[in-house]
C-alpha cells in the first residue's frame, strides 16, 4: 500500500513538458482529477532527476522538449525505475515515434488534442497498472 | 601572339622555299657548267689529238718524201717498169722507206706508195708488206689525193678527204707530197693512208662518258666513237645529220644544246693543204654519270623540303587549333563543373533554407498555438469540474473543447507534414516507413514500404528522396484512385533508388505541360529537384495502367 492509496489519492504523478502554460495546466487538472502531482519537469533531464527523488507512479511525458527529449528520458526512467510507468502526451503522431516509445518502455502513447479524460484515464490505469506490479 | 607566330612561321617556311629553289637552281647550273666543261675539255683534247696527227703526218710525209732513194730511183738508167722489177737499190730504198711509215703508225697505216707521176705505182706498202711488182696498181690519178697533190709546191703536203682504199677497202685519210727531184720537170708523188678506224678507235678510248663525233664541213659524221664503221660501208650515217648546224656555226669551239642533249663542238684549225674541215662534237653518252641530271634530284629535295615545311606547317597549325578547341572545351568542363557545383550548392541551400524554414514554422506550430490550444482544452476541463450541475452545464464547453481538438489535430497534422521529426532523428528510411503506415492507416490504401538502407545518407538527399515520395504519394492520394501503392528505398553501388508506384488511373504524360499551366507544379517540382541535384528522374504511366515514379540519387 502506497502513500498515496493511504491517503485516498489516484496516484503520484510527474508532470514533464516544457510550455510552462501547459504544464501548469495539467498539473491543475491532475490535482483535481485526485492526482497528486509529486512534481512538475520543464525537460526531460529535469524529469528524469525528479523521477529518481520522488517516486511518482506514472510520469506525464512530453516528447518534443529541450536538453532531452521524452522517449530517452523514459528509457532511463525505466531502466532506473522498472515500476514507474510512462504516458506519453505529444504533439507528434508519427508511427515511428509510437515504436520508439514502445521500446523505451512507455505504458501508453497520447496525443495532444485528445480529451483530457483519455489522459485521466490512462495515468488512472497506468497507476493500477504499477500497484499490480507492485504486488507481484 | 598565334597569330605573330604564325605569320613567323610562313616567312621562314617561304625563305626556305626560295633557299633550298635558289640553291637547287645554283646546284644545277653548278653541275651544268661542270658536264660542259668536261665535254668541251674532252672535244677539245680529241681536237688536239686531231690536229696533233695532221701537223705530224705533214711533217712525216715530207721527211719521207726527202728520202734520196725516191730520187735515185729516176737517176737510175732504164725504163721504170724495168727499175721496179729489178729491185735495184733505188727501189728497195724507196720500199723500205715507206715501210718504216708503217712503224711510225703501227697498225693504222692503210697502205703507203710511191708514184709515178704519169699515174702508176712504183712501190707500195699495205700492212707492212710490199707489194709485188705485178701487183702494183697501174692508175692511181683517181684517187681524190692525186690531182691536188701535183699542184703542190715543194714542202707543201696534201691531206685528203677520207675515201675509200681501192687497196685496203677501208676509209682512209691520205697524206701526199711531191718528191723533190732535182729534175723539176718530173713530178712524182709519196703519200701514206691512215685508217679513219685508227682514228675512231684513239677517240673511244679518250672518255669512255663522251662520245665522240668528227663531221666534215658538210656535217656528215665522219666517225663515231661509239659506232664502229664497217669496212667498206659508206662514211657517215645516212640522214644522221643533227649536228649539221654546228658545221654551219662560226665558232670554234663551245658548248650548246642540240635536240635536247648538251654538245660540245671544237673546229679543227684549218691549215693550207688540209682538205679536212673537221668539226669534233662531243656528247654524254647515254646512261653515264655525264648524262644524268641530278638536277632533279635537288629539285626533288627541294619539292620534299616544301612539303616537309607544308606538313610541319600544317601539323603546327592543326595542333595549334586542337590544342585551342581543347583548352576551350576544358575552360568550358571547368566552367560547366563550376557552374554544376554552383547550382549543387544553390539548391542545397535551398533546399536546407526551406527546410529550415519548414521546420522553424513546424517548432512554431508545436510550441505556439499547438500547445496554446492544448492548455485551454485541458484548463477548459478543469474548469467544467467547478461547473454546478456538470453535466448539463459542461455542454457547451465540451463542444468548444472537440472544437479546439480538431484545430489541435489539423495543426498537428500540418506540423508533422511540414518537417515530421522523425526524417531528422532516425532517417530517410524510417521517415518514408512511418509515412507509408500512416497512409495506410489514415487513406485507407495499402501502401508498401522495404527498404535495404540503414545507414543515413547526406541530408540533402534525405530530404530531396522524402520531398518526392511526399509529393508522388501525395499525388497518388488526390488524383490516382489507387488501391495500393508500393514504395521502395534500394542502395546500390554507392546510389540510392527511390520508386514509387501505384494501380491507379494513370495519365497521359503528355499531359504534363498541362499540369504546369493549370498551376500543378508537383510533377515538375519533383524533377527539378532530383536533376539539379544531379540525380535520374523518370516517370512512367498511362491510362489505366498506373504510375511509376523512380528516382536515383548518388549515395
Amino acid at each position: 500500500m502506497t502513500m498515496a492509496q493511504m491517503k485516498g489519492v489516484k496516484g503520484r504523478v510527474l508532470v514533464a513538458e516544457d510550455d510552462s502554460n501547459l504544464r501548469e495546466a495539467i498539473c491543475e487538472l491532475l490535482e483535481r482529477l485526485g492526482f497528486s502531482v509529486v512534481g512538475a519537469a520543464a525537460d526531460g533531464g529535469e524529469a528524469v532527476s525528479i523521477a529518481g527523488d520522488r517516486e511518482p507512479d506514472v510520469v506525464l511525458m512530453d516528447i518534443q522538449m529541450p536538453i532531452m527529449d521524452g522517449i530517452e528520458a523514459s528509457r532511463r526512467i525505466r531502466a532506473s525505475q522498472p515500476l514507474v510507468q510512462v504516458v506519453v502526451l505529444s504533439a507528434y503522431d508519427d508511427p515511428g515515434l509510437h515504436q520508439d516509445a514502445e521500446s523505451a518502455g512507455v505504458y501508453c502513447f497520447l496525443v495532444k488534442g485528445c480529451p483530457p479524460a483519455m489522459i485521466d484515464e490512462m495515468i488512472t490505469r497506468a497507476c493500477e497498472y504499477k500497484r499490480q506490479l507492485e504486488h507481484k | 601572339m598565334a597569330g605573330r607566330g604564325s605569320f613567323a612561321v610562313l616567312i621562314l617556311a617561304a625563305v626556305l622555299l626560295v633557299g633550298s629553289s635558289a640553291f637547287a637552281m645554283v646546284q644545277r647550273d653548278r653541275r651544268q657548267d661542270e658536264r660542259d666543261q668536261h665535254l668541251a675539255n674532252t672535244v677539245r683534247q680529241q681536237a688536239a689529238d686531231l690536229e696533233n696527227y695532221f701537223e705530224r703526218a705533214r711533217s712525216i710525209i715530207l721527211l719521207t718524201s726527202r728520202n734520196p732513194a725516191f730520187a735515185r730511183f729516176y737517176e737510175e738508167p732504164g725504163s721504170r717498169l724495168d727499175k721496179i722489177e729489178r729491185k735495184g737499190r733505188a727501189i728497195r730504198e724507196a720500199n723500205d722507206a715507206l715501210v718504216y711509215l708503217e712503224s711510225l703508225y703501227p697498225t693504222s697505216i692503210g697502205e703507203a706508195c710511191f708514184i709515178d707521176y704519169t699515174g702508176p705505182e712504183n712501190a707500195r706498202v699495205v700492212r707492212g708488206e710490199r707489194a709485188a711488182p705485178e701487183d702494183l696498181s697501174p692508175d692511181e690519178s683517181g684517187n681524190p689525193f692525186f690531182k691536188p697533190t701535183f699542184t703542190l709546191r715543194v714542202g707543201e703536203v696534201y691531206q685528203a678527204a677520207p675515201y675509200v682504199s681501192p687497196d685496203t677497202g677501208e676509209w682512209v685519210i691520205s697524206n701526199s707530197t711531191i718528191v723533190p727531184l732535182p729534175n723539176h720537170a718530173i713530178r712524182t708523188i709519196v703519200h701514206f693512208e691512215v685508217t679513219v678506224e685508227s682514228f675512231r678507235q684513239t677517240a673511244a678510248s679518250t672518255d669512255e662518258d663522251v662520245d665522240i663525233r668528227v663531221l666534215d664541213d658538210h656535217g656528215y659524221v665522219v666517225f663515231d666513237s661509239r659506232h664502229p664503221q664497217k669496212v667498206g660501208s659508206p662514211l657517215g650515217r645516212p640522214g644522221d645529220h643533227r649536228f649539221g648546224s654546228l658545221a654551219r656555226k662560226d665558232q670554234s669551239r663551245g658548248v650548246t644544246e642540240v635536240d635536247g642533249t648538251r654538245t660540245a663542238f671544237t673546229r679543227l684549225r684549218r691549215t693550207m693543204g688540209n682538205a679536212n674541215d673537221w668539226i669534233v662534237v662531243g656528247t654524254p653518252v647515254p646512261g653515264s654519270a655525264l648524262a644524268r641530271d641530278d638536277s632533279a634530284p635537288l629539285l626533288i629535295v627541294a619539292a620534299a623540303l616544301l612539303l616537309m615545311i607544308g606538313a610541319v606547317w600544317n601539323y603546327v597549325r592543326v595542333s595549334r587549333t586542337l590544342r585551342r578547341q581543347r583548352e576551350q572545351l576544358a575552360e568550358q568542363e571547368r566552367q560547366l563543373e563550376k557552374e554544376q557545383a554552383q547550382r549543387g550548392k544553390l539548391l542545397s541551400a535551398l533546399v536546407d533554407a526551406t527546410e529550415e524554414e519548414r521546420k522553424a514554422i513546424a517548432r512554431e506550430l508545436h510550441d505556439g498555438p499547438i500547445q496554446r490550444l492544448t492548455t485551454l482544452d485541458v484548463k477548459l476541463e478543469t474548469a467544467i469540474l467547478d461547473l454546478p450541475e456538470r453535466e448539463t452545464s459542461a455542454a457547451p464547453v465540451a463542444e468548444v473543447q472537440s472544437l479546439l481538438r480538431e484545430e489541435i489535430g489539423g495543426l498537428r497534422r500540418l506540423m508533422s507534414r511540414l518537417r515530421p521529426p522523425v526524417l531528422d532523428e532516425r532517417g530517410l528510411s524510417r521517415a518514408l516507413s512511418d509515412y507509408a503506415s500512416t497512409i495506410t492507416d489514415s487513406a485507407g490504401l495499402d501502401c508498401s514500404f522495404v527498404s535495404n538502407i540503414e545507414d543515413r545518407l547526406e541530408p540533402t538527399t534525405e530530404t530531396i528522396l522524402y520531398r518526392v515520395a511526399q509529393e508522388a504519394l501525395t499525388n497518388v492520394l488526390r488524383h490516382a484512385s489507387a488501391t495500393r501503392v508500393d514504395m521502395s528505398l534500394l542502395g546500390e553501388n554507392g546510389s540510392v533508388e527511390l520508386q514509387i508506384r501505384d494501380d491507379g488511373m494513370g495519365f497521359d504524360l503528355s499531359q504534363q505541360d498541362e499540369f504546369v499551366h493549370r498551376g500543378r507544379f508537383g510533377l515538375v517540382g519533383m524533377r527539378e529537384r532530383v536533376e539539379l541535384a544531379g540525380g535520374i528522374w523518370q516517370i512512367a504511366s498511362s491510362p489505366e495502367k498506373g504510375t511509376s515514379v523512380r528516382v536515383v540519387v548518388s549515395a
